[in-house]
């Protein structure tokens, strides 16, 4: 028992070891299911990625795609009955999911930060700001002095744009607008130089006009502690203008993942089309919706659990059948459909 | 904030004035006459006018109202009709019985219940959250005299080692004073205990549902940690208002439990001086009761802008200056 925790797992000589060689985070054949009893509902299905340090992978998909799921997956912070049932979670070479309790508190907040979807109810309303900033360094050094955390704090303040840092930091999160929330909650997840963001949603609850602030933050924030980020997001204005790569989860499932560039120009997945068709800002699509509504978890169609909304295989056997398997098509190109090649933009 | 305390004060100084003319009517339409009581049941007639004269009973209700009224603000709240004695002093000793007897109750439910409360909602589901819904069930089904009644029987009488009551003064008999208080908080305060150990169960839950617990998490901090900075905090918020109505229950109405231990409380003056129609004692008891709720509201309200600052911006924009 000891020899597994305390022995460094190292990158064992193997195929999928050798595709994630620079990866800071890599994720194998994550599930996720519901455990309810005897009951079980998958609703994250052999989710595979890897992120760089300094790169920035967005998650797109709609509602319960299982996107937040993947990412919470990483901290091992899933809500009550949710259980990670499958997989592997590496973080610099480390499983995360074998991790005791007290290693997993050593990582989160600290080589992990959490930008969280709503900023309106992520801080404590009872606690001034600048004590839920430091509490973040303070979990992971007892040691350090009061005024050591002052100054830290004024410091991280000041970094996300609060005006007079020292002062804002006595203020309760109430008396500060939405985005001054969202700067204080990247505050947060800076505090201790993470090696990777995760940012749900972050900019989902605010004004739109401050939405690019926000993300600009985080792009600062990434370049110059050369974290990763992992973006999940619905939006994919977003995605093209903030993504390295981009993976597209449908149904619990990675349905595409390509390099930015490379999933706008050449789209290889029925519902990726769907999703740039309906995005008015992010291409030339008109804004057509997705006829029909997301599948359910625990309810899936069989074969492909896009094809009842599916422009092209919606009538197809093979679409109603046979379950597509995520097939490479190119460098750093997959797609799960059965018929990449009729997938226009 | 001081236009909200000042308003809140003239709001309950009319509360209290509409609740002594309730008071007052009340006891006038109760049957009974202390005039008989106190002259006896041997006296003759003409003793009986005498004595009803010199209690003032035969002005008008309103002129007997305004009289009292007078006397009680400036301070004089005249004497017992049946030992003579001062009101004041009758009153005061009672009170402080009461008050004593409040506080080691109050002191014990929230010690008690507070934590096994927090214990059964952090525990959820494992033995120790059903042994804890166990105790709360049977602490809430046993009424508190009969409760009362074992205690004196096992330990007082049984064993003799703790009193079944008395009337030791903390200031004569410190230890006597408590050791007396021993028996009569267990047996008032495990109730309580147990709806403060289910109220903590659900405050807890709900705490632990919010996003900035999960947050508090993602920051890496300690379950000891966020219990102590967040959690701890919003559940007092929580059950604040059922503090404020356990206390203010607890230093009224604690008349059965003084009876069973002969403790000479507000409680058991109230039944004395109602069996001996002893207007002075009653009408005074009865407005300070009121008086006492009006109060332990009003803290609550104070603590609750001090505890929230969302509450406390929110009067400060409402009262104007500070």
């Amino acid at each position: 028992m000891t020899t597994e925790m305390t022995e460094p797992v190292t990158a064992t000589p193997n195929a999928a070891a050798e595709s994630t060689r620079s990866a800071l985070l890599s994720v194998r054949d994550l599930q996720v299911d519901l455990v309810r009893g005897e009951s079980r509902t998958r609703l994250v299905d052999g989710v595979s990625l890897d992120l760089a340090a300094g790169e920035t992978l967005c998650l797109v998909g709609e509602s319960g795609s299982g996107k937040t799921l993947t990412a919470m997956s990483v901290m091992q912070l899933l809500p009550g009955g949710v259980e990670v049932t499958g997989g592997s979670v590496e973080l610099g070479g480390r499983d995360l999911l074998r991790a005791t309790t007290k290693e997993l508190r050593a990582v989160r907040g600290n080589a992990i930060g959490l930008v969280s979807q709503d900023p309106m109810t992520a801080l404590d309303p009872l606690v001034p700001v600048g004590v839920q900033v430091g509490d973040a360094i303070r979990a992971h050094d007892r040691r350090i002095s009061k005024a050591a955390i002052r100054a830290r704090v004024t410091e991280l303040l000041s970094a996300v744009g609060i005006p007079n840092p020292a002062a804002n930091a006595r203020r309760h999160p109430h008396e500060f607008s939405g985005g001054m929330r969202q700067r204080v909650g990247i505050a947060i997840a800076m505090a201790n130089r993470p090696r990777l963001i995760i940012a749900d949603e972050p900019t989902t609850a605010l004004d739109v006009t401050v939405q690019a602030q926000i993300l600009d933050l985080l792009d600062t924030a990434r370049r110059e502690s050369g974290a990763a980020v992992l973006l999940i997001t619905h939006d994919l204005g977003v995605v093209a203008e903030r993504a390295d790569r981009v993976l597209v989860m449908y149904a619990g499932k990675v349905v595409e993942q390509a390099d930015v560039l490379d999933l706008f120009d050449r789209p290889a997945h029925a519902y990726t089309e769907a999703l740039l068709r309906c995005s008015p800002g992010a291409t030339s699509g008109a804004g057509e919706p997705i006829p029909g509504t997301s599948a359910r978890a625990g309810a899936l169609p069989t074969g492909c659990a896009f094809h009842p909304r599916c422009r092209i295989g919606a009538d197809r056997p093979r679409c109603q059948q046979e379950t597509p398997a995520l097939l490479t098509l190119g460098t750093r190109h997959d797609s799960a459909c059965h018929y990449p090649a009729e997938v226009t933009r | 904030m001081t236009r909200f305390v000042l308003g809140r004060v003239a709001q309950m100084a009319v509360t209290l004035l509409g609740a002594s003319v309730v008071v007052f009517t009340v006891l006038r339409l109760m049957p009974g006459d202390p005039a008989l009581v106190y002259a006896g049941p041997f006296a003759g007639s003409d003793v009986v006018e005498a004595v009803r004269d010199r209690m003032g009973l035969h002005d008008p209700l309103p002129v007997q109202y305004l009289l009292w009224l007078k006397a009680f603000v400036t301070g004089d709240l005249g004497v017992s009709s049946i030992s003579g004695l001062p009101v004041s002093q009758l009153v005061g000793s009672a009170l402080a019985q009461t008050a004593l007897l409040t506080l080691t109750t109050s002191l014990l439910a929230i010690g008690v219940g507070v934590p096994l409360g927090l214990l059964a909602a952090l525990r959820k589901g494992t033995w120790a959250d059903r042994l804890v819904a166990g105790f709360n069930t049977v602490a809430l089904g046993v009424p508190n005299f009969w409760l009362g009644l074992i205690l004196v029987i096992v330990f007082a009488i049984n064993f003799s080692i703790l009193p079944a009551g008395g009337s030791a003064k903390l200031t004569e008999d410190p230890l006597g004073a408590l050791t007396s208080l021993v028996l009569p908080t267990i047996a008032l305060g495990l109730a309580p205990a147990a709806m403060l150990a289910r109220l903590t169960r659900g405050a807890v839950i709900e705490v632990m549902h919010e996003d900035f617990m999960t947050m508090a998490a993602a920051k890496g901090m300690s379950i000891g940690f966020v219990i102590r900075r967040s959690l701890l905090r919003h559940v007092f918020l929580n059950l604040l208002p059922v503090l404020a109505i356990l206390v203010g229950s607890l230093l009224t109405g604690a008349a059965i439990i003084e009876s069973v231990f002969t403790l000479p409380g507000a409680g058991r003056l109230i039944i004395e001086s109602t069996r001996q129609r002893d207007y002075a004692v009653l009408q005074t008891l009865l407005v300070i009761f009121v008086a006492v709720f009006l109060l332990v509201t009003f803290v609550a309200d104070i603590l609750y802008s001090v505890l929230d600052p969302r509450v406390r911006g929110h009067l400060m924009r409402e009262g104007g200056v500070r």
